[in-house]
């Protein structure tokens, strides 16, 4: 439809004059670079973000030189780059201004209420506005004396503001003057926009690009204020799928598994060998056949006396409790979205424990890594309404009694893997034997 | 190091992931160098899904390697480069660069003065249609002239980060056993993406996975590397259920010439026979 000069509701837009640049070079600017304002027509229009429009019709087998081919495939290259050229815009009545004070909490001068679950310290974005439903478990509001800065707050960890940058929520930028100035103490989120800090008053800071968002929050293991690439990308997959996500809190120093007292009764019979104690139950000797001769009238004793090898028993409270390390730790706690009382300040227990591992850099799980891995999470044991249930064998032993979810990481790709404290120990389907209707196998 | 040639791709390196955001040089690596990376990022336009993600596009290091060797890229620190940037940004790279964020805000106001127009006479016309009366033309404008401070985040950062500052020199044979056949297959023109679905390290395609479907999934081993036979026959079976050959294949030491522009790679396709 052509567009009609009377019908223009629109002024050009305010243009604050840089130095001697002005609106005149703006508009010359924008008349050279005429592939660029394409560019946002067709990217304003949220059509051809999907496979179909990229992929059109069946792939081929190899090239065979036609025009044809050779015009679907420049259609589908076209369509890509008109996604991926899509440059982020925020709308005045949506803009949510976050500034880059990436030491701000590591400076002792700064003071709020830190703890365990808080992270202050790696926060490292405070938002200027607040708008949107992307609050519920993103950011933290630092608490504490009204007269320190920074306090009452949201505040960003590393990959939440990324993210937040990459779907094009907020608006990040770099400080050009002091805290103070930009966020004084006791303002709040939704005050109004005060004159000489909009969004094109470049003389307080700068906004930033995504790259430069990852230049400064995707560092190494264990770097303060940032966070890896591979545990980025788990965490952005998991957010676009619409999970509650934050990080795990810090490991607590798991309570000693104290012995229960025993009496002196106990004591004194914990001399006696425990085979005397077993009425009926012959030891194995070292020679001779497995299953002791004699009369048998049920599977369980025979079962039982051909149980060898010891086998592994989950427990409640484990005996000894080491330390999980990197990458096998749990990193993240998923919610399921949709469940009601989620709340970032006090959450319920996960729905998900989720570890980060990256295809480049970690093997399997040794033993001992898989153990103190999921040993450093909740005891798990299959729902009630399945135990005792030979129908539930299988769930039962998929689900486990403990278990967690390694996300293994292959340059982007992200591959989630369920770990499960398997007992076959548990599930003695002998037990079951017993109980059938007499007549069957006499 | 002398400073790379413009044409150069410029790939950013953050803490030893490489990375390419500019749209520009994503398409110039998929359509001169036939790499096309992975897509990593939320796209803005639909953050809501995980099958079409957008930029930036993540490179495996021997990808790089590959690219670097063969003259199509370079490679910069971008933490150091944004660091110094931000710190200490001239006053003419400031003004380029406001200038550069003002011109996509005018575009951007131009785009939605035309959108809200086209839909203001497409709304008036149906309602003159309906009941001939030109009443709703005024209130439509007045809600639609509401656009008048926009905020622009750019997704590379071209226009403030000079594109040759913190560029790393040319790394050669970092890992000289692995990477070869990465290279090789560059150099002859196939496109590889990650073969983490298929139980093998690449997924080769003869042309633009776009376009075209993959014909191997392919493992590197070493030379004198010993290969479980069944790597081979798990390897075999699945490449052959989806319709793929296993490819193996490794650098041959002996006849490495250091002059030779691809290295000397022997490689194998297996098929799994199903007799």
């Amino acid at each position: 439809m052509p567009f009609d000069d009377d019908d223009s509701p629109l002024a050009p837009g305010p243009v604050i004059a840089d130095g001697e640049g002005g609106a005149a070079a703006v508009e010359e600017a924008l008349e050279d670079d005429m592939p660029d304002y394409k560019l946002f027509a067709s990217s304003f229009t949220k059509k051809g973000v999907s496979s179909q429009t990229i992929r059109k019709g069946e792939k081929d087998f190899e090239t065979h030189g036609t025009r044809a081919q050779d015009g679907a495939l420049e259609s589908s290259r076209r369509a890509l780059e008109d996604v991926l050229g899509y440059t982020r815009i925020h709308r005045g009545d949506a803009w949510a201004r976050g500034w880059c004070f990436p030491d701000f909490w590591t400076d002792e001068a700064n003071v709020a209420v830190d703890y365990e679950g808080m992270w202050l310290k790696d926060r490292v974005v405070v938002m200027e506005h607040e708008k949107g439903g992307w609050m519920k478990d993103i950011g933290r509001v630092a608490s504490g004396s009204k007269d320190q800065l920074g306090v009452g707050r949201l505040w960003l960890l590393p990959e939440e503001a990324i993210y937040l940058v990459e779907r094009g929520t907020v608006d990040l930028w770099w400080p050009y003057t002091d805290f103070e100035t930009l966020l004084p103490k006791g303002s709040t989120s939704g005050g109004a926009a005060r004159p000489g800090f909009g969004p094109d008053d470049y003389d307080v800071g700068l906004p930033l690009s995504l790259e430069a968002a990852y230049s400064l929050f995707i560092g190494f293991e264990d770097e303060q204020g940032k966070t890896t690439l591979p545990k980025y990308q788990v965490y952005a997959h998991l957010k676009r799928a619409g999970f509650n996500i934050l990080r795990a809190p810090p490991e607590q120093p798991r309570p000693e598994a104290t012995e229960p007292s025993q009496t002196l009764w106990q004591w004194l019979f914990s001399f006696v060998k425990p085979e005397v104690l077993q009425f009926g139950k012959q030891r194995q000797q070292p020679f001779g056949p497995l299953v002791a001769p004699g009369l048998y009238r049920a599977y369980r004793p025979i079962y039982q006396q051909l149980a060898l090898i010891p086998r592994h028993k989950p427990l409640p409270v484990p005996p000894s409790a080491s330390k999980p390390e990197d990458p096998f730790r749990v990193h993240f706690h998923v919610w399921k979205p949709g469940a009601g009382g989620f709340s970032k300040k006090n959450p319920p227990p996960p729905d998900f424990r989720i570890a980060v591992a990256d295809t480049a850099d970690s093997c399997l799980p040794t033993l001992e890594q898989i153990e103190s891995l999921l040993e450093s999470t909740p005891y798990d044991p299959a729902p009630e309404a399945w135990r005792g249930n030979p129908g539930k064998l299988y769930q039962r032993l998929k689900h486990g009694h403990r278990n967690v979810i390694v996300a293994v990481v292959d340059r982007g790709l992200v591959n989630f893997m369920r770990f499960g404290e398997g007992a076959f120990g548990e599930e003695r389907l002998f037990e079951r034997f017993d109980n059938r209707n007499a007549g069957r196998g006499a | 190091m002398e400073q790379p040639p413009q044409q150069l791709i410029r790939i950013a390196n953050i803490s030893g992931r490489y990375l390419v955001f500019d749209p520009d040089a994503v398409s110039a690596l998929r359509r001169r160098a036939n790499t096309n990376g992975t897509l990593v990022g939320t796209t803005p336009q639909q953050p809501t899904q995980n099958i079409f993600l957008g930029l930036p596009i993540e490179l495996r290091p021997e990808e790089v390697d590959a690219l670097v060797s063969a003259g199509v890229a370079y490679v910069v620190d971008d933490v150091a480069a944004h660091r110094s940037a931000l710190l200490s940004l001239g006053p003419d790279e400031r003004r380029a660069y406001i200038g550069s964020l003002r011109s996509r805000k005018q575009a951007a106001h131009k785009v939605f003065a035309e959108v809200t127009a086209q839909k203001a006479s497409i709304a008036a016309s149906k309602a003159e249609k309906l009941r001939d009366s030109a009443k709703s033309d005024g209130s439509l404008y007045s809600r639609n002239s509401q656009v008048t401070s926009l905020g622009v985040t750019p997704t590379s950062s071209v226009h403030y980060v000079s594109p040759d500052s913190h560029a790393l020199p040319v790394e050669h044979h970092r890992d000289s056993e692995k990477g070869a056949l990465c290279q090789f297959m560059l150099g002859n023109g196939y496109f590889m993406t990650p073969g983490l679905r298929f139980g093998a390290r690449y997924s080769v395609y003869p042309g633009d996975p776009l376009r075209f479907h993959a014909h191997f999934m392919a493992n590197e081993y070493g030379w004198e590397e010993e290969i479980p036979i069944l790597d081979i026959v798990g390897g075999g079976r699945l490449a052959t259920a989806v319709k793929k050959a296993f490819l193996i294949g490794g650098r041959e030491p002996s006849a490495t010439k250091p002059d030779a522009a691809l290295p000397a790679v022997r490689s194998f396709s297996i098929e799994w026979a199903g007799m």
